[in-house]
């Protein structure tokens, strides 16, 4: 088991190792039995250790799934419609490396850089690739990266850059989403509030601009909640707010 | 012209709105009560990480004016009355009779690097000089993260956040800087104002919001409160959850008196001092008590902890009464006032979020960050007898005590408790009784919740209890001793 468990180490990168681990455990817990007659214990209690150790990895896994910490900054909230105007770039896309690098003219700055294959160009000219550097400020963003992982699936609304090429999401944690799939199979997007207030008083907003919405985003805007929002809507919401004039 | 004005005048109170609601992260954090735990390796293993209140706690202040308009415009806010209203936000905390904690001015800002003594904090370079280096390889002795001071500087115009990338709507943020590994003693840490939230310009297509002075400075006590090491609390969630249903938030004023300052979600309700609302509700009040306790006897103008406070304290079970449940939500209301004196605990608040693993390590027996993929968090303590631990300091009193789920919006930067994200609370509880709290003791208070899904195997619960979350796999002596009495 030891070469095993050295090897899965040695794998490059992280989700697979994580997949390894898991595979690693499930294979040891359907070994159970032949385990159990080989070393004489009862397989009941090489099945129960297993399924606990099985547990405890899954927990780990998760728990070592990237924190929504970002930058320990107090913000006003902003609504969708906010967050999409003062913008500069909107992509959905998957992460693929991040990485600590000290900023090349500010003298004690930290910076996470982090690529990410796009998906899809809301907002902005952001191609097949597009990276940003963001400031770190606090220690404990510097251990977590600001909450980056290589292989997360994000739709980033970035505030523009500064003179010194930083970023940040716009609204801090608001601008920030991650993509899942429900039990359906949907893709669904929620940001680091949760989406609290996150459609809070845009209904009015987008009718003094006369912008016309489908019915079903319109029912997502007027029943406001907290929790996933429907990937497909929230960027053709975004789409439609990019689209005004005072959005380019 | 007529679409504009409309769309100014839906501006204008979109603003208000959002005015209404400041949200406030910060970082993970193990409340409520302290912001971060000492782990293993770090501090004291389930310790709060505290400042050492033998002596005063010393911060410097920048020389330039709080608040500035842009482009060189008049100063709006000067370096004395800045620095006045800093001091009031330190003496929020320090006038808790029953905390043992007080603050010194120690002037302007020390000289770092080719940053000047008592100098004014202008551009991103000056910021970051006194700051310091946040990998702590080659701290400036005299910077923040190198522990040789704690900074309050003023981003007058707000350029220095314009600088570093962050979007406008950033009002201010706290950070910790240095403490002991050994004792678990913060060392510093530091804030920074964002100054245009006070310019008298209110332009938020320019970027520029403006806030009122109580806001401005409760949004402040509450980062002081991170400063001093307190994490956040989460009471009357429901006006909350009804501003997110409804738009508007509604609070009256018990709802604000018992919401705590350190409430992730500041501005809810109307500043608690433009309300005539002491600035520290009961949670918080008590919760720097607990930390900082006065002991007996007591300093003149103080009073003792024990004189004025007990606690109730016990474990969150799941329905099976013996596996303890992380990340639920405590509150203990007081049967003559619920919506106001209320204190309020998560459950294993001092145990990690994130234990990690050491069984994938390259060699499992001697785990280090280079040879394994997850050691989990630094902080939190790893004490299987914490998980699900609570402890709520409250006044003398009669109290119900309710459970309820951590808000699933506070995650991240505004994360209440151990878990990060939260979770569901697992099943629900109803009050068996009310509790009584003398002060000087600690009721215990076990809490075992309804309707929780099982945790194991109905027939071995009890033998995945804490000594087997070792190592047991390779335990072999003890299972061959288990299974011969099996």
């Amino acid at each position: 088991m030891n070469w095993l468990r050295g090897w899965i180490m040695r794998l490059p990168k992280s989700s697979l190792r994580r997949s390894a681990v898991l595979l690693f455990s499930i294979l040891t817990f359907r070994l159970g039995r032949a385990a159990a007659q080989t070393t004489n214990i009862p397989a009941r209690i090489i099945r129960s250790r297993a399924l606990a150790i099985l547990t405890l990895y899954i927990c780990a896994l998760l728990s070592a799934l990237p924190l929504s910490a970002q930058s320990n900054a107090i913000t006003l909230p902003r609504n969708l419609g906010e967050l999409v105007l003062e913008s500069e770039t909107v992509v959905q896309g998957w992460v693929t490396s991040v990485t600590v690098e000290p900023h090349t003219q500010l003298r004690n700055l930290v910076t996470v850089v982090v690529a990410i294959r796009v998906e899809d160009t809301l907002k902005g000219s952001a191609t097949n690739s597009y990276t940003f550097r963001q400031a770190v400020i606090d220690r404990k963003d510097l251990r977590e990266k600001l909450g980056y992982r290589t292989g997360q699936h994000l739709l980033m609304i970035l505030y523009k850059t500064s003179q010194f090429g930083l970023t940040s999401p716009a609204g801090m944690e608001q601008g920030r989403f991650r993509i899942e799939s429900a039990s359906s199979g949907k893709l669904m997007a929620t940001n680091g509030f949760g989406n609290a207030g996150l459609f809070r008083g845009l209904d009015s907003q987008l009718k003094a601009r006369s912008l016309q919405l489908e019915p079903e985003i319109q029912a997502m805007i007027l029943n406001p909640g907290v929790g996933p929002a429907s990937l497909d809507q929230l960027k053709s919401l975004i789409r439609t707010i990019a689209a005004t004039k005072s959005a380019k | 012209m007529r679409e504009q004005a409309n769309n100014g005048a839906l501006r204008k109170k979109g603003v208000a709105i959002l005015l209404s609601l400041l949200l406030l992260p910060t970082e993970m954090v193990y409340a409520g009560g302290p912001l971060t735990v000492g782990g293993p390796s770090e501090g004291v293993s389930g310790v709060p990480l505290l400042w050492d209140n033998t002596k005063p706690i010393a911060y410097r202040v920048d020389g330039g004016p709080l608040s500035q308009q842009p482009n060189g415009g008049p100063v709006i806010i000067d370096n004395p009355t800045g620095v006045a209203r800093v001091n009031k936000l330190f003496a929020y905390w320090s006038a808790v009779p029953t905390a043992n904690l007080s603050f010194t001015n120690a002037g302007g800002l020390l000289a770092v690097g080719s940053f000047p003594a008592n100098g004014d904090v202008k551009t991103v370079s000056d910021f970051l000089a006194v700051a310091g280096d946040v990998t702590g390889q080659t701290p400036d002795p005299n910077s923040c993260h190198g522990g040789g001071q704690s900074p309050i500087m003023f981003d007058a115009d707000g350029s220095i956040f314009d600088g570093l990338g962050l979007p406008p709507e950033v009002i201010g943020f706290a950070f910790q800087c240095a403490f002991n590994p050994t004792t678990g003693k913060i060392i510093s840490a530091g804030a920074i104002l964002n100054g245009r939230f006070q310019d008298g310009i209110n332009n938020p297509n320019a970027g520029n919001f403006e806030l009122t002075a109580a806001e401005f400075d409760q949004a402040f006590a509450h980062e002081f409160g991170h400063f001093i090491g307190l994490g956040h609390s989460q009471i009357n969630v429901d006006v909350l959850l009804n501003a997110i249903k409804t738009g508007i938030p509604t609070c009256s004023t018990d709802d604000n008196a018992g919401i705590p300052l350190m409430f992730p979600v500041l501005g809810l309700c109307t500043a608690r001092t433009t309300a005539g609302l002491p600035i520290l509700a009961v949670d918080d009040a008590a919760w720097i008590s607990k930390l900082y306790p006065v002991a007996s006897p007591p300093p003149g103008g103080k009073t003792s902890f024990n004189l004025a406070y007990g606690s109730i304290s016990g474990t969150v079970f799941f329905s099976d009464g013996v596996t303890p449940a992380q990340g639920v939500n405590v509150i203990a209301r007081n049967t003559d006032s619920p919506r106001r004196n209320v204190a309020s605990a998560v459950s294993g608040f001092l145990f990690t979020g994130n234990p990690g693993q050491t069984v994938t390590c390259l060699n499992p027996a001697a785990p280090t960050r280079q040879t394994c993929s997850n050691l989990g968090d630094p902080f939190g303590s790893r004490d299987l007898a914490l998980i699900g631990h609570f402890e709520i300091p409250l006044p003398p009193g009669t109290y119900t005590i309710s459970i309820e789920s951590v808000f699933s919006g506070f995650a991240g930067g505004s994360s209440v408790g151990p878990l990060d994200p939260p979770i569901p609370a697992p099943g629900t509880y109803s009050a068996a009784g009310n509790v009584s709290v003398t002060a000087g003791a600690t009721t215990t208070f076990n809490i075992t919740l309804q309707g929780t899904q099982p945790r194991f195997d109905a027939f071995e619960s009890a033998s995945l209890l804490a000594p087997y979350l070792r190592a047991i796999w390779f335990r072999r002596a003890q299972m061959i001793t288990e299974r011969q009495t099996t």
